[in-house]
């Protein structure tokens, strides 16, 4: 078991190197951030000022070294469009990204779970035909689309809720179901079919003849085998909620670690950047690191054969 | 399926319980929607107009544009030549900075020296030619500068000023808490999200009549729509032409047109064949249909200009607004002339979102050119590309780009482009060279303007360094209660707002 975790930590570690220089590499080659500070009126002799104050007439290698020298040492680097430490932008904004993830990925289980379970009950019957409606809008609906209708309904019409920004439940409310949709679907869609491949068991069918009440079976019995595969899927969501935040949190004017991710790249911020890759990535590898282990726990032939 | 009724019950109760959307804003409150992020409010650090409109209410200037961008006075009273290479500023008196120093000539010289020499200040390029700033007495400033500087009192209108004792304390913080001489003053900044400010009862020109303004940050401009339709914002920058309609029509919001600064433009990149052309150039300008363009695109927000200079400031000739128009006969004509009588292939470069229809009038005007010979590669690019690459000079041919003019002066348009020792020289022409340079070391501002007639005479004449096209209005979208009106400049300046009952 501790060798598995060993393998995996280092391998988690390469992801991480790569992610950087794909993340450093690319936003090199897209443009200059002094250009974009300094703005029209700016100099020739400007530019070359402040680029060599920030380092960055060094060649690229040399750049990236220096960076992950400091990353390594726990330093990711200070922004330079805001010229504060990139960690300390990311902590600032971390609070409100995982409020939004966390009640997206509640949302999503607490309705795809009973949406997966009653597909699977009531399979091929008009109840059926509506999880698997719902589960096939819920994963081709674009969050973009999704976020406006909302807004225009809820916002513009009714009056219900704020458009945008933070602070109380109520603006938490819109963002949070738009994240939750293309998870609520894939966990629905997911949880109903491996349900249905376990409803046929043999150990089903016997729980059924010694007389136990069917919901029993299938919530008790059924339920914690077929759980397995969407834990997968839960923790994997965590990751795309984390992608549809840049688009949600813009839309909906959400302070969290999407739009910074957005403002960073557009002005080419690139240790800022790279900072939120790294967490980003840090956080993807715990994560999965997490389900594996988790996995382990809930399936004896798992942890018996390792 | 008691489960399936309990959800039902919980559902109905959890509707229940919201209460109604309280009034977003108190009666004497208001919110203005900022387009994008702001890190600084101090121009020494983001010298950009998006920050500048929050922190344009916090901080005054010397000077100030009015509608049709004329300086006035703001915190100075006077401004006059005492030689070629020194200006007199006489200072109002009697004004406090929000935290109780004074303001006097001593913080005009602070000012100075701290746009010169802040770390990494983004500010340099307005004051770098001051040699050294006298204070004769605590309400009169002498700034005398290495070359005549027609511009200076213009330059004055964007540098704020900052109150020497807190700001040497501050530091970089400055930006992040700033005081100053302004009508509204800081309360708090919940990052990416909002600023709240509320009004300055110690204002120099009377107590603002609004209590509080929140500057909300919104990138997404459906949401910002939306924001005034539902009543959450009173005034919203950068309409999109097509909303217009909308929110002219709404019994809750209105739109307020104003001048806008910005003039929209084909580049024209490093030269090569066949755009070192004069005669090419001129085709090309004569080729693009505005009229239409402006009409249908644009849905008639814009205004067709020719030249260097914008229409409101000094030195525009109105005249030779339509010496480009539309003329598809003559641009074959002038490309024959030029040995290209089967048109040309050059590339297009065009943003997508980051001007008002960008693509859409790139596109309209590359098909208007291939209607003439000029086959258009058409190719759009992120502005952060876009930029760097206009600098470095990567891009050859056409791009579709804005030229702003942050000092109200003449001069700005030749400073981007023709004069060779600009920011894009790329097309450049040796006369304009001499005149500008000139027109540049005349104090005298009735000689400088007709300098600067005759220079834009021979440039749209006789040099076409650009393709011109027209100046886009400023589109704002306001609630019925707030009434206000907009300065060219692309800040919002809320001193003299006020609400209706």
């Amino acid at each position: 078991m501790s060798r598995y975790v060993g393998v995996r930590l280092i391998q988690s570690v390469a992801v991480l190197v790569l992610a950087t220089i794909v993340a450093f590499a690319l936003l090199h080659l897209a443009g200059d951030p002094v250009q974009l500070m300094l703005g029209d009126m700016a100099t020739p002799e400007d530019v070359t000022r402040l680029r060599r104050e920030l380092g960055l007439d060094r060649p690229l290698a040399v750049q990236y070294w220096r960076w992950l020298r400091g990353a390594v040492g726990g330093d990711v680097g200070q922004s330079i469009r805001y010229q504060q430490p990139a960690a300390r932008l990311v902590a600032e904004r971390l609070p409100a990204s995982l409020l939004l993830a966390a009640t997206a990925m509640g949302i999503a289980v607490a309705a795809g779970v009973p949406l997966g379970i009653l597909g699977a009950l009531f399979r091929n019957s008009w109840i059926d035909h509506l999880v698997r409606t719902i589960a096939v809008l819920g994963q081709s609906i674009p969050f973009f689309w999704l976020a406006l209708m909302f807004i225009v309904l809820f916002s513009v019409q009714l009056e219900w809720l704020p458009t945008s920004g933070y602070g109380t439940w109520r603006h938490l409310v819109m963002p949070a179901v738009t994240l939750s949709t293309l998870s609520m679907a894939r966990i629905a869609r997911l949880l109903r079919s491996s349900l249905l491949d376990v409803l046929n068991e043999d150990y089903v069918r016997t729980a059924h003849g010694k007389g136990l009440d069917p919901s029993r079976v299938v919530l008790r019995h059924a339920l914690k085998n077929a759980a397995l595969p969407v834990i997968t899927v839960i923790a994997l969501q965590l990751g795309a909620v984390f992608g549809g935040a840049v688009i949600t949190e813009t839309i909906f004017a959400w302070p969290g670690i999407g739009r910074l991710s957005i403002d960073a790249a557009v002005s080419r911020d690139y240790p800022l950047f790279q900072g939120i890759v790294v967490l980003t990535a840090i956080t993807f590898v715990l994560l999965n690191l997490t389900t594996d282990l988790l996995y382990a726990v809930l399936d004896p032939r798992i942890r018996y054969s390792s | 399926m008691n489960v399936v009724r309990y959800v039902i019950v919980l559902a109905a109760l959890a509707v229940a319980a919201v209460p109604p959307l309280a009034s977003a804003q108190g009666p004497s409150s208001i919110t203005v929607v900022v387009p994008a992020d702001i890190r600084s409010l101090d121009k020494a650090v983001e010298n950009l107009f998006n920050s500048a409109i929050v922190g344009s209410n916090i901080l005054d200037r010397l000077f100030q544009f009015d509608e049709k961008m004329r300086l006035q006075p703001m915190l100075a009273l006077s401004a006059k030549t005492v030689n070629d290479r020194t200006w007199e500023f006489k200072l109002r008196q009697g004004v406090k900075f929000q935290n109780g120093e004074p303001f006097d000539a001593q913080t005009v010289r602070y000012t100075v020296d701290r746009a010169k020499n802040f770390p990494r200040s983004a500010l340099p390029y307005l004051v770098r030619d001051i040699t050294s700033v006298e204070t004769p007495d605590p309400y009169t400033v002498r700034m005398t500068t290495g070359t005549p500087d027609p511009t200076l009192p213009n330059k004055f209108a964007w540098i704020d000023i900052v109150p020497p004792r807190y700001a040497e304390q501050a530091g970089l913080r400055f930006g992040e808490q700033p005081v100053g001489t302004g009508p509204y003053r800081l309360v708090s900044w919940a990052k990416g999200s909002e600023i709240v400010t509320e009004a300055n009862p110690n204002y120099w020109g009377g107590k603002p009549t609004i209590a509080r303004v929140v500057y909300r940050i919104v990138p997404e401009p459906a949401t910002r729509t939306a924001m005034l339709l539902n009543g959450e914002a009173d005034l919203i920058t950068n309409l999109d032409p097509d909303i217009v309609d909308r929110l002219a029509n709404s019994p809750r919001t209105k739109v307020v047109r104003g001048i806008g600064l910005r003039r929209m433009l084909l580049v024209i990149g490093p030269l090569q064949r066949p755009l070192d052309d004069v005669r090419i150039r001129q085709a090309l300008n004569y080729a693009v249909d505005r009229d239409t363009i402006i009409r249908t695109i644009l849905r008639g927000y814009a205004r067709k200009t020719n030249g260097l200079i914008h229409s409101i400031i000094a030195g525009h000739l109105n005249q030779l607004d339509t010496y480009y128009d539309y003329n598809p006969a003559k641009a074959r004509e002038l490309m024959a002339a030029a040995g290209y009588p089967g048109g040309f292939a050059v590339d297009m470069y065009t943003t997508v979102g980051t001007f008002p229809k960008d693509k859409e009038t790139a596109e309209a005007i590359a098909a208007q050119y291939r209607q003439v010979g000029i086959r258009v590669n058409l190719i759009t690019m992120e502005w952060g590309k876009f930029f760097a690459q206009l600098n470095t000079k990567q891009m050859r041919g056409l791009s579709y780009m804005r030229y702003g003019n942050s000092i109200g002066d003449p001069s700005e348009g030749y400073f981007y482009s023709v004069w060779s020792k600009g920011v894009r020289p790329y097309v450049t022409d040796a006369r304009v060279d001499e005149m500008f340079e000139k027109a540049q070391s005349t104090v005298d501002p009735q000689r400088r303007i007709s300098l600067f007639r005759e220079m834009e005479r021979h440039a749209i004449t006789q040099v076409a360094p650009q393709i011109f096209l027209f100046e886009l209005e400023n589109l704002f979208g306001l609630s019925r209660r707030l009434n206000w009106t907009p300065t060219p400049e692309e800040t919002i300046n809320l001193r003299g707002a006020t609400l209706a009952r």
